[in-house]
């Protein structure tokens, strides 16, 4: 199963992916929305997580356009740090799957992936 | 003095003071061209310093908190047992598990806390507090409340009530964090003003630690500091803690100024509808 | 010893010794500045680390903004701009672009961008302003901040003015609409307002950088660059030190004379107290602020104008000379006019600092400088011409001023490196190194010679703004 990762915090980012080959996933990981757009647009992922808040392209534009311009229905996880209440209701609103708060765990995330991934398949 | 007037009268300062100054301009723009050079090789220096320690920090990281290593396996690792000793790695280090710790939660946060106590990266945290520099004391504040250290609550309370703005509120923050309810008492007996900047970060602590009832609010109410009242005043509206009413009641029949009594009032307005 | 060969040695030694003085006087006090504004810049961006901005988006007592971006024949870049301003990073704001009776397309390029249509909204006029034309909201949810009226022609001030009737909020942001915002522009603009618990902040201000060959992408800022033709380059330098080295000790004791039109915040309600912006000056952003201190002063109320170090907005400085001299004629006639609208608090104690250090300054050397250097110059070639001229004097004169310009420039280029540090390309540094020891003599000449002109048109009652034509911010890519 290939993911996409898509988040500007160095760490965070270089830790999930870790974490997610460990457990057997194939990661590509950006740190640049327009970049991680891009990728997308070549080539073809099971699984899009993105951080909301990022240099270049918001997680949010790229749900949009993702699930506008391409029109594809691929699973797609939003995080973020935000708490704000209306950003939460604006992802699913725009065709999110899944919205994890931060501090995330990274179990937890897991156990959504596959669940997201089995219902598709 | 007599002499002092006719040499400046003569004329005669004019040459020595016109070629003095050049020199001295002349003089100085090499220093600062120098110190400029120097701050940027220095600042190039630890780029590629913290990009090398970030490789092994990470490795380490990640089988620490993914694959269980325990710390006296760490301890082992050639690179870490040299590095270690060197401050700026440690700061390195410092600073990358406090940003892995605030983004995680559950027991791969536990397991970086542990890592943090054995580590003695704790102590570093703990030295800065002692610091005479403000902003060294707010590093280690951060530091220890984002690990939880509960033993530095009293600390940060003195540090709480120091007439530095940044650190003040620093430590209102951490206190919040570290004991929720228990910093309220404090906050009544705050000796300066609070700014409503420092009170929106005061209500976004709270918000952030999920203290539900947030029991003792309405002794904010009481305190004789009238900026903590209209604190007091804003968490209760904000966090719309109706069943605080019967005391916001009680403050706009006996309120300090009428200042007070508009804000009580208006919250009123606002959790009764 | 005297400096000239004949017998005037009296009259043309006091003339060179008030050069001297004059010359001794601004250097100091831009020394002090400049020392001030560091001490400043260090202790600001030191407690800028422990900031948390965040705070203003989750909190429902974060100010509420009204930007407000007047708008004439920028059709070019009108979408762009636009689209950035609505999402930039914050709660609570609402975009109002006023239309300037633009001659070109804007309004059909906004209606068609946005969805708009007519509404009715129930405003009071609180300030005199030319006709409007429509007030226009967008059909459309996602853009349901943003109000663009359209109004007949009556320049920048005007159609601020008609922001300002319109305004929801309590606090008004007026900007240059072709100005790149940093995504977090709003929420440092905002902060200042909550910081003081005795003096009501009634103006915020930001640090505006150069935009010249840097890259924008969306229209955010992407990639900094210093510019290689000269013209802008050395304005780069400029604005570098006028920021870093001279605003920021201002802002330290409270006399800041200027908030930069290009990106400020505004108290709505001592504005609009305060009268709004003067439709009869080009200066119209100092002016107001002058005015509105003004209004605190006289009123007694206690109060303090706030001014971030931070760059929270980049613009397109003139590359070619001729907009380069419209604009800086433009701002000496302002200058001119602001003064002389405000001359009763010239060394005036009841106004404190703003009258007895401030404007005294602003008028001694912003304003005189380019007369009296080009006095000096005259004076110098009569001299020349009847031979009265000491050259060994002369020269040491000129190097003097040269060396000094030079030792400040790279004052602030250290006062850069220590702080924002926007510049770490090697060749970016040496670009503007160099721009030093060329600006003395290419770019001050062209500075004085606009100001003077900028005499002249306010001597021969010129009032116009000129146009600016927009480039875009279009980088070789």
């Amino acid at each position: 199963m290939r993911i996409i990762l898509s988040e500007d915090n160095d760490i965070l980012r270089k830790s999930l992916s870790f974490f997610l080959e460990s457990k057997g996933f194939t990661v590509d990981q950006f740190a640049d929305g327009k970049d991680a757009l891009k990728a997308i647009e070549n080539n073809s992922y099971d699984l899009i997580l993105t951080d909301i808040n990022m240099p270049g392209i918001s997680g949010m534009e790229i749900t949009q356009h993702v699930r506008q311009k391409i029109g594809s229905d691929i699973p797609i996880i939003i995080f973020t740090s935000s708490g704000v209440e209306q950003t939460e209701l604006d992802s699913f609103d725009i065709g999110a799957n899944e919205f994890m708060a931060k501090p995330v765990s990274p179990a937890v995330l897991l156990v959504r992936i596959n669940k997201l991934l089995s219902t598709r398949v | 003095m007599i002499k002092l007037w006719e040499f400046y009268k003569s004329g005669d300062w004019v040459e020595p003071f016109l070629i003095d100054s050049i020199i001295l301009f002349i003089a100085a723009s090499c220093i600062l061209y120098l110190l400029i050079i120097a701050s940027r090789s220095k600042k190039i220096k630890r780029e590629r310093l913290r990009i090398e320690y970030d490789k092994l920090i990470e490795k380490l990281m990640f089988s620490v908190v993914f694959q269980d290593t325990p710390f006296s396996e760490i301890k082992e690792d050639k690179g870490y047992s040299v590095l270690s000793k060197k401050a700026f790695f440690r700061e390195v280090l410092a600073e990358s598990i406090t940003n892995l710790h605030k983004n995680y939660e559950g027991v791969y946060a536990r397991k970086l806390e542990q890592f943090y106590k054995e580590s003695g990266l704790i102590n570093d945290s703990f030295k800065k507090l002692k610091s005479l520099k403000w902003e060294v004391k707010c590093k280690g504040i951060t530091e220890l409340a984002e690990f939880n250290v509960a033993e530095a609550f009293e600390k940060i309370i003195t540090a709480s009530k120091d007439r530095n703005k940044t650190l003040k509120l620093t430590a209102i923050n951490a206190c919040i964090k570290l004991e929720g309810t228990r910093s309220i008492v404090h906050l009544t007996e705050h000796p300066y003003p609070i700014d409503n900047w420092t009170q929106l970060n005061i209500i976004g602590a709270f918000k952030k630690h999920d203290i539900g009832d947030i029991k003792g609010v309405e002794f904010l109410l009481e305190s004789e500091n009238t900026t903590v009242v209209a604190l007091g005043l804003k968490l209760i509206k904000e966090l719309k803690l109706t069943q605080k009413v019967p005391y916001v009641v009680q403050l706009v029949n006996k309120a300090p100024n009428t200042f007070i009594k508009c804000e009580a009032q208006s919250v009123l307005q606002t959790l009764t509808v | 010893m005297t400096f000239f060969d004949t017998d005037m040695t009296w009259f043309l030694n006091i003339y060179m010794v008030v050069i001297l003085a004059y010359a001794i006087l601004i250097m100091s006090s831009y020394l002090i500045l400049a020392y001030l504004s560091t001490k400043e810049l260090r202790s600001y961006l030191k407690k800028n680390s422990f900031v948390d901005y965040e705070v203003l988006l989750t909190s429902e007592f974060a100010p509420k903004l009204s930007l407000i971006a007047p708008a004439y024949n920028e059709g070019f870049t009108i979408e762009e701009n636009v689209k950035s301003l609505l999402s930039l990073n914050y709660n609570n704001y609402q975009v109002i672009v006023v239309n300037d009776g633009s001659k070109d397309n804007s309004m059909e390029i906004l209606t068609k961008t946005y969805d708009l249509v007519l509404t009715e909204l129930d405003i009071s006029t609180k300030v005199e302003t030319k006709k409007i034309k429509g007030i226009y909201t967008s059909r459309n949810a996602a853009f349901k901040k943003l109000i663009v009226v359209d109004k007949e022609n009556g320049g920048k001030a005007d159609a601020l003015n008609v922001g300002l009737n319109i305004a929801q909020n309590p606090y008004v942001v007026c900007i240059d609409v072709d100005c790149i915002l940093d995504k977090d522009s709003l929420l440092k603009l905002a902060k200042p307002f909550l910081e003081s618990h005795d003096k009501r902040i009634i103006a915020t201000g930001g640090v505006v950088r150069i935009a010249n060959q840097c890259v924008i992408k969306n229209g955010r800022l992407v990639e900094v660059n210093v510019p290689d033709r000269l013209l802008p380059r050395i304005q780069v330098l400029e604005y570098l030190r006028a920021f870093l080295l001279g605003r920021m000790a201002w802002g330290r004791l409270d006399g800041l004379l200027l908030i930069s039109g290009a990106f400020g915040a505004f108290d709505k309600e001592i504005a609009l107290l305060a009268g709004g912006y003067s439709t009869k000056t080009v200066g119209e952003d100092m002016e107001l602020v002058i005015r509105m201190r003004r209004y605190m002063i006289e009123n007694k109320l206690p109060y303090s104008v706030s001014y971030i170090p931070d760059p929270l907005c980049w613009t397109e400085a003139p590359e070619d000379f001729k907009i380069f001299k419209k604009q800086r004629s433009r701002w000496m006639r302002g200058t001119i006019e602001t003064l002389s609208f405000h001359k009763k608090m010239f060394l005036n104690p009841k106004y404190k600092l703003l009258g007895m250090l401030s404007l005294p300054y602003w008028t001694l050397f912003e304003f005189l400088a380019p007369a009296i250097e080009f006095i000096g110059l005259v004076i110098t070639i009569v001299f020349i011409i009847f031979g009265l001229l000491n050259w060994y004097f002369f020269f040491l004169l000129v190097f003097f001023v040269y060396s000094f310009a030079v030792f400040f420039s790279v004052i602030a280029l250290y006062s850069e490196e220590r702080t924002y540090h926007k510049y770490p390309k090697r060749t970016d540094f040496f670009k503007l190194l160099l721009a030093a020891f060329i600006e003395p003599f290419y770019f001050h000449p062209l500075g004085v010679y606009a100001a003077l002109v900028g005499y002249k048109e306010k001597i021969m009652g010129t009032h116009s703004w000129g146009e600016m034509t927009r480039k875009g911010f279009n980088k070789k890519e």
